[in-house]
């Protein structure tokens, strides 16, 4: 569980390492870290798929447009997406809870092993927060693994199976759900 | 919808029927006859050529001035080669191409020395080696290379590195992350692609392409003297954005825009001389051109950003 220590720096230790299980890091910060906002909303759900639809999973391989047509669709329809025309509205253009939405739909397409959320309920309004949780929990009864950092406590203690709680830089306690989560206990641990 | 329109687009053909219209009149109809267009044609391919290697390097935002230093340095070498194999003079300039390119983009993206700085620096450096070792000589083209300055072959050739460049832009990984990079580079980073591989291999192709710029380059002059290709640097990227690839690079990068540019920025060169405008004069107005043309590019692609603010404000009290 050493990699729940990086909070701040969490995704250093997931790019250019090689992880046996395949997953992502969705940043907190989404319209600078995670979107290309003037991009459509085929493109930003493509790049991150873009290896993996080329022949031989190759940087030269060709992705047949079929494959990007079906994997916008996929996207769009898993998360639902309002968008009048994703392959040509950009993502900027569109509402901070569809924005989100881009950004969970493009590795949730990709049927990985874990997702590290940062704060993926932030700017976001309440009917698409839902929607968000929604999902979350669809996904894991799949079988992904997901990792929330968060900075609201009521999401962690509705949505989490374990809340670690991260103060100074050091993990402080683990709290389960099957001993009761309770916002007193957590305030003071984290006091 | 308007917002269908490719606003970049819009203002390269607006720009090519102002051109059209002017020069056909201040030429007195000597602009479009066969005889001139052949001969814009012919100049605009080697423009068309690096700006294909260019296009990568435009992608991702970043630029490369060395085309001129890089095509007559590869010119030079091929020629040499080609005097004793010439199978060997298109991978001898493809080869020195691709060790200038390697070495900007490994400057660019290792050491994080902004491109525009580091591909000046060889250009100076670069120039002033190729004007010591050339001197005040002329270096001949060989017969087999004169050979090449034929449009039956150029424009096969042209095509073919079309297909391949075009391909790679637009239906590779590769491609499309080029683009992202233009995009916002650090959302690339956070996919966890290897931004500093592609970073790197984008120059690469570049430096590669101009090698085969130069071939065309020296075909078509008979030899090399050591002002060879000076100017093409900014001739190439005029080329880029006068056809409506955005400054800043990103999704907007599409090949057809480079064979559009090519003969345009020709066309406007072709058209000032035929009017009568002197050299300097003719520099100049391509000078402000230029400027014209990288404001209205970022200018449009502004509009659209600033959209975003206001369609969020008017959606967050509605409905989710």
């Amino acid at each position: 569980m050493a990699l729940l220590f990086f909070q701040k720096t969490i995704f250093t230790p997931l790019y250019g390492l090689n992880f046996k299980n395949r997953g992502a890091y969705v940043p907190k910060d989404r319209d600078d870290h995670g979107l290309m906002l003037n991009a459509s909303v085929r493109d930003n759900l493509l790049v991150p798929s873009a290896r993996r639809l080329a022949a031989l999973k190759n940087a030269f391989g060709f992705i047949a447009p079929k494959r990007v047509r079906a994997l916008t669709k996929e996207a769009v329809d898993t998360m639902s997406i309002k968008t009048h025309d994703a392959n040509i509205q950009k993502v900027g253009s569109l509402s901070g809870g569809n924005k989100q939405k881009v950004s969970l739909a493009k590795w949730l397409v990709q049927n990985l092993d874990f997702l590290i959320l940062d704060c993926p309920t932030r700017g976001v309004d309440v009917g698409v927060k839902g929607y968000i949780y929604e999902k979350m929990l669809e996904a894991t009864k799949e079988g992904l693994a997901i990792l929330m950092i968060t900075e609201e406590l009521a999401e962690a203690i509705g949505m989490a199976d374990r809340i670690l709680v991260l103060k100074d830089g050091a993990a402080v306690r683990t709290f389960t759900r099957s001993e009761g989560f309770t916002e007193e206990k957590i305030v003071e641990v984290m006091m | 919808m308007l917002r269908k329109i490719d606003k970049s687009l819009l203002m390269s053909v607006v720009i090519l029927v102002l051109v059209l219209v002017v020069f056909q009149i201040t030429t007195k109809g000597n602009l479009l006859t066969k005889r001139n267009l052949l001969n814009i044609i012919n100049q605009s391919l080697t423009t068309a050529i690096a700006g294909l290697g260019l296009i990568f390097v435009a992608a991702m935002g970043g630029t490369n001035i060395t085309a001129g230093v890089v095509a007559a340095t590869a010119g030079v070498i091929a020629v040499t080669v080609a005097r004793t194999a010439f199978a060997l003079t298109f991978p001898a300039a493809m080869a020195v191409g691709l060790l200038f390119g390697l070495f900007l983009g490994f400057v660019n993206a290792v050491f994080k020395v902004p491109s525009f700085m580091a591909s000046l620096a060889i250009l100076i450096a670069g120039r002033a080696a190729f004007v010591w070792y050339v001197s005040s000589r002329i270096i001949f083209a060989p017969m087999d290379i004169l050979a090449l300055n034929k449009l039956e072959y150029k424009i096969p050739i042209l095509a073919l590195l079309t297909i391949l460049i075009g391909y790679i832009l637009e239906y590779t990984p590769f491609g499309n992350y080029v683009k992202a990079i233009g995009e916002n580079e650090n959302a690339v980073k956070f996919m966890g692609i290897n931004v500093r591989r592609y970073k790197i291999w984008a120059y690469a192709l570049s430096g590669i392409m101009f090698g085969i710029a130069g071939i065309f380059l020296i075909a078509r002059s008979g030899g090399a003297s050591h002002t060879m290709g000076t100017g093409m640097e900014m001739q190439v990227m005029m080329a880029l954005f006068i056809g409506g690839v955005p400054v800043q690079g990103g999704t907007g990068t599409r090949i057809f825009k480079l064979l559009f540019g090519a003969p345009l920025i020709v066309l406007l060169e072709n058209g000032l001389v035929l009017s009568g405008t002197s050299g300097p004069m003719t520099q100049l107005v391509k000078g402000l051109a230029l400027l014209a043309i990288v404001y209205l590019s970022v200018r449009l692609n502004k509009v659209e950003r600033l959209r975003e603010p206001k369609e969020q404000l008017a959606s967050s009290p509605g409905l989710s």
